[in-house]
């Protein structure tokens, strides 16, 4: 009895060992994480490309929406599931600064950059029935009366967070920050009234811009922006000292573990690429008011050490790191 | 008016679309029955699977699936006290007592009938009214979500069983559990003590998994020698009379169902409860009491979380704002298939709004067939020995719960939780409670800390604001007057009123 | 049902227990940002675990009031706690559900699924073997063709050598 149950465990273990040797990957559906909620721009963005990587590996890509800790928690998940490759991260710009918002002691580092998809432009955005017009009429408002003013957030390290530190360096306007689940929520509050301003990717905004119930005030870029056929003024207009922080937006991404294995990254690479590339998905990259990039590897690292220390820096000079840049080797701009 | 005519009609019409449609619904039921499958999960893994249909045909087998999953919840919480999704939980109360009563075929014929009705009034206010109310969900500020919250946490008042104090406890227990993992405003953790099992916080579904279904599976092992109660089932379809009875609540909980669901931060699930809740407090002699099997307690639920469905449609047709998990899935699908949903959607594509309301309409007539044919068989499943069934509760317990994201991890979650529960029944305690604070608990934390930090951490502002906004303003009242009207003060004032005696 | 007049085996116990467990969540809700401010994250965990402890104390009061366990002579309280709580099926049952979820990753869910069903049925009191592997393996079947096929659930160690 024992005999033949250590044998069957023998024969089961030999078995999987051989499974795995001689498996092609993908030999089973990879799971996709996806580090903001469900209808904000990330998964918006990894929804509409799994499709197309799915195309082209061969196997289906379940995604799921961990959402929280401004994405420390779907790090931390992709971190801890096995280093082969079956695991994706479909995140946006957040993990960059975990380490200086001792949110995690980890960034993209620990990660492989399958592809760095694009990057986005951020607009400040109000309701469109507000008195505000440009960007200066909300900030002298903001600075006349302090602490009133309601701004949407998603929790430090996000977007509207670091946008709002940037502003906040360049004209000293304090405004209360109410923390969301991602833009999307936050965007519903502002609709509703709830906060007076928010920071965001065009892409979330677009649809509401185009509709009239939001108005933009501001593109956090040297150059103006059309949306919808009506052009938005650039950041530095108001703002010229806001140059020194620019070209500045959130980006998006899919990352493995960086000690997958190498021809799974391979094989992750290309087959990334193929979906980045299509056009039905650079179409909606565009739609979106994104810039679609579709770069991997040393490029894309490269692109990701750059973002960390122009934005790490920032938030250590406003102050509003927990940790500073030094302690983990983030070099100064 | 004709072309919205014509775009109602086209899935009726269109032989292909009609298929989808009912192959949806009947899927639906299944996936909505096993716990542990999701329909937003059956959703995402059709998203990719659709990819390269035409957007109608993707939406049709969608809508099918939505309707059919959420009221196929309610099977296994009749028949095996584990609600196949959570808007199920607030069936399993009074839903499982009846089947142990041999009245299973009874009462899913009376939750098919009543969830086709929850559904028809629901998609009535979406034809009707879905602008007005896509307006009025986005004037919910933080704080009137706080409100509702405590007005659902107030249900533990009615699920405490022998003593109130053993059911604030319970919910208590369970606000502490939901409240385990990174802080999703702040990401500081909370109870994770350095684990990143911990950090990733407890998964709701493996709690309800194991303190429903685990913990009834050790329960029922002290009645072993006791032989099934023989079901009924030459009754399925409930009298017209019946129905008739309960036309007015759900009236009223469907209508609980449509304004929970159109708010973009609440769905099904605390729909069903708060209705349930709602018929507790206003129904003066149910069929039984409450939790023992009354035929109140399945109606509102069910009506509550089929109507909540087309009410999760109103701000995702005209804003583009997800009312709940399954329509931020769906939200991505309209993206992919090249639509830009947002505020624009209605203007620019209006045919899809009556495309999708004809569509619904459709999916929940299949319902009527579909879930009450087939009962009898599903019935039989309570009548299995127990020695044969419990063993098969359990592996499908683990499976469901493994399921959830793959995680072995949340299979011992369910364990112990299943112990505990096993503990907290043996002494008095009811598990409802805990569920209700690991649902409502972290809506009560992020609402209440968005409205403080609103006021900028000034209570007396942050008071203020309830009397000051209206929506606020009529949600305390509301509040006020359901704790009154149940209190003993109120009843001898009434009965005064009445000249009757008081007690 | 307030009828009950007397405390159950190991009640008082329990609920001391239940109390001790409150007052550490009280502590470590405290721990988590003190008294920093009206919003931190450790409000509504505080509150939570301070209406615990005060339903806890109010448990603990009412169960002490109560009568102690009937006292049948010859049965220890341990034997009275054993039989009321801990009756062998249940003790064996969970035995059997530890061992399946250890067993779950070596074996894999199918042969430790199929396992745990025809022993938990032997024990649960069903002798009719070839009965029980048949329902076992026809349910498995059923459970496997859901999940992994259709659902795309990719259950621990797959069909594989079995």
């Amino acid at each position: 009895m024992l005999s033949s149950c250590t044998r069957t465990l023998a024969a089961l273990a030999l078995s999987a060992v051989a499974a795995t040797a001689t498996a092609a990957f993908p030999d089973r559906e990879l799971s996709g994480v996806i580090m903001w909620g469900a209808g904000g721009a990330t998964d918006v963005v990894a929804r509409a490309l799994a499709p197309h990587a799915e195309a082209a590996l061969g196997k289906k890509i379940v995604l799921t929406n961990r959402p929280g800790g401004t994405g420390a928690i779907s790090t931390n998940f992709v971190i801890n599931a096995p280093a082969d490759g079956y695991t994706l991260l479909f995140g946006a710009e957040n993990p960059q600064l975990h380490q200086v918002l001792q949110l995690a002691d980890f960034g993209y580092e620990k990660f492989f950059p399958v592809s760095i998809l694009g990057r986005g432009v951020a607009v400040v955005v109000v309701k469109s029935d507000s008195p505000w017009n440009s960007l200066k009429d909300f900030v002298e408002d903001a600075k006349k009366r302090p602490g009133k003013l309601k701004m949407g957030s998603t929790g430090p390290g996000g977007l509207p967070h670091t946008v709002g530190s940037m502003l906040n360096s360049v004209t000293k306007f304090q405004v209360i920050s109410v923390p969301f689940d991602g833009e999307g929520p936050g965007m519903t509050a502002l609709l509703g009234g709830h906060v007076d301003m928010m920071p965001v990717g065009v892409g979330a905004a677009a649809e509401n811009i185009k509709a009239g119930r939001v108005k933009a005030l501001a593109v956090i870029d040297g150059e103006a922006l059309s949306i919808a056929g009506q052009s938005v003024p650039p950041v530095t207009r108001d703002y010229p000292e806001f140059g020194k922080y620019l070209p500045w937006g959130p980006f998006y991404g899919v990352w493995v573990r960086r000690d997958t294995p190498d021809d799974v990254k391979a094989v992750l690479v290309r087959a990334f690429r193929a979906a980045a590339e299509n056009p039905q998905f650079v179409t909606l990259m565009k739609d979106r008011g994104n810039v679609p990039m579709s770069t991997s590897g040393v490029e894309a690292d490269a692109f990701l050490k750059k973002w960390q220390s122009v934005t790490a820096w920032v938030l250590q000079d406003v102050g509003a790191a927990k940790a500073s840049p030094d302690k983990f080797g983030i070099p100064k701009p | 008016m004709p072309e919205a005519v014509s775009y109602f009609f086209m899935s009726w019409a269109n032989p292909y679309l009609l298929f989808l449609t009912a192959a949806g619904t009947f899927a639906g039921i299944y996936v909505g029955a096993i716990p542990g499958l999701s329909v937003t999960m059956a959703v995402s893994i059709l998203i990719s699977f659709t990819f390269k249909w035409h957007v109608n045909e993707a939406l049709a087998l969608i809508a099918g699936i939505y309707l059919g999953g959420v009221y196929g919840g309610a099977r296994s919480a009749i028949l095996l006290n584990i609600p196949g999704a959570p808007s199920a939980i607030a069936t399993a109360l009074d839903g499982y007592p009846l089947a142990k009563r041999g009245e299973a075929g009874t009462a899913i014929g009376l939750t098919t009938v009543m969830s086709v009705l929850g559904g028809f009034l629901g998609i009535a206010a979406l034809a009707i009214g879905a602008p007005m109310l896509s307006d009025l969900a986005l004037l919910f500020a933080p704080r009137d979500y706080l409100l509702l919250a405590i007005w659902g946490i107030l249900l533990v008042g009615s699920l405490s069983g022998e003593s109130l104090a053993k059911g604030v406890f319970a919910g208590a227990l369970g606000v502490l559990i939901g409240m385990v993992g990174l802080d999703p405003m702040t990401a500081e953790g909370r109870f994770t003590y350095g684990s990143v099992q911990l950090s990733a916080g407890i998964p709701y579904v493996a709690a309800m998994i194991g303190f429903f279904g685990v913990a009834e599976v050790l329960v029922q092992l002290h009645q072993l020698g006791v032989t099934p109660i023989k079901q009924n089932v030459r009754k399925i379809v409930p009298a017209w009379g019946l129905v008739k009875k309960y036309l007015p609540l759900s009236a009223r909980t469907s209508a609980i169902g449509v304004c929970i669901g159109a708010l973009p931060g609440a769905g099904g699930d605390i729909a069903a409860l708060m209705a349930y809740d709602h018929a507790k407090r206003t129904t003066k002699d149910p069929s039984r009491p409450f939790g023992e099997g009354a035929y109140e307690g399945i109606v509102a639920p069910e009506t509550a979380n089929n109507a909540a469905v087309p009410g999760a449609y109103i701000p995702m047709l005209t804003l583009g704002i997800p009312g709940d998990a399954v329509t931020a899935v769906i939200i991505g699908a309209l993206y992919i298939h090249g639509m830009k949903p947002g505020p624009m959607l209605m203007i620019e594509t209006p045919h899809l709004f009556w495309f999708c309301v004809g569509n619904l309409v459709l999916a929940n007539i299949f319902l009527l067939p579909m879930g009450l044919s087939g009962i009898r068989i599903f019935a039989k499943i309570v009548e299995t020995p127990k020695a044969i069934l419990l063993p098969l509760i359990l592996v499908l317990s683990a499976v469901g719960t493994y399921a959830i994201e793959n995680n072995p991890v949340h299979v011992y979650w369910m364990l112990g939780f299943g112990l505990l529960g096993y503990f907290l029944k043996m002494y008095g305690f009811q598990v409802g409670p805990v569920i209700l604070g690991i649902i409502l608990g972290p809506l009560i934390d992020a609402s209440y800390r968005r409205a403080m930090i609103s006021v900028a951490d000034t209570p007396l502002d942050f008071l203020a604001e309830f009397f000051t906004s209206p929506i606020s303003a009529i949600l305390v009242a509301a509040l006020a007057f359901t704790v009154l009207s149940q209190s003993r003060a109120w009843s001898a004032f009434m009965g005064r009123l009445r000249g009757a005696p008081a007690h | 049902m307030t009828s009950r007049k007397r405390r159950l085996p190991g009640e008082l116990v329990f609920v001391l227990v239940a109390l001790l467990f409150a007052l550490t969540a009280l502590w470590q809700s405290y721990r988590i940002a003190g008294l920093a401010s009206w919003s931190s994250p450790g409000a509504v965990p505080m509150l939570a675990a301070l209406v615990m402890v005060v339903a806890a104390i109010r448990i603990a009061l009412t169960a002490s009031r109560r009568p102690p366990p009937a006292q049948v002579p010859g049965v220890t309280r341990a034997a009275a706690f054993a039989q009321a709580l801990l009756p062998r099926a249940v003790v064996a049952f969970t035995l059997l559900i530890v061992l399946y979820m250890f067993a779950l990753d070596p074996l894999g869910f199918v042969v430790s699924s199929f396992l745990f069903l025809v022993a938990g049925m032997w024990v649960l009191g069903s002798r009719r073997l070839v009965h029980n592997v048949v329902v076992s393996a026809l349910s498995l079947a059923a459970i496997y063709v859901v999940f992994q096929t259709a659902f795309s659930v990719v259950l621990p160690g797959v069909l594989g050598a079995c």
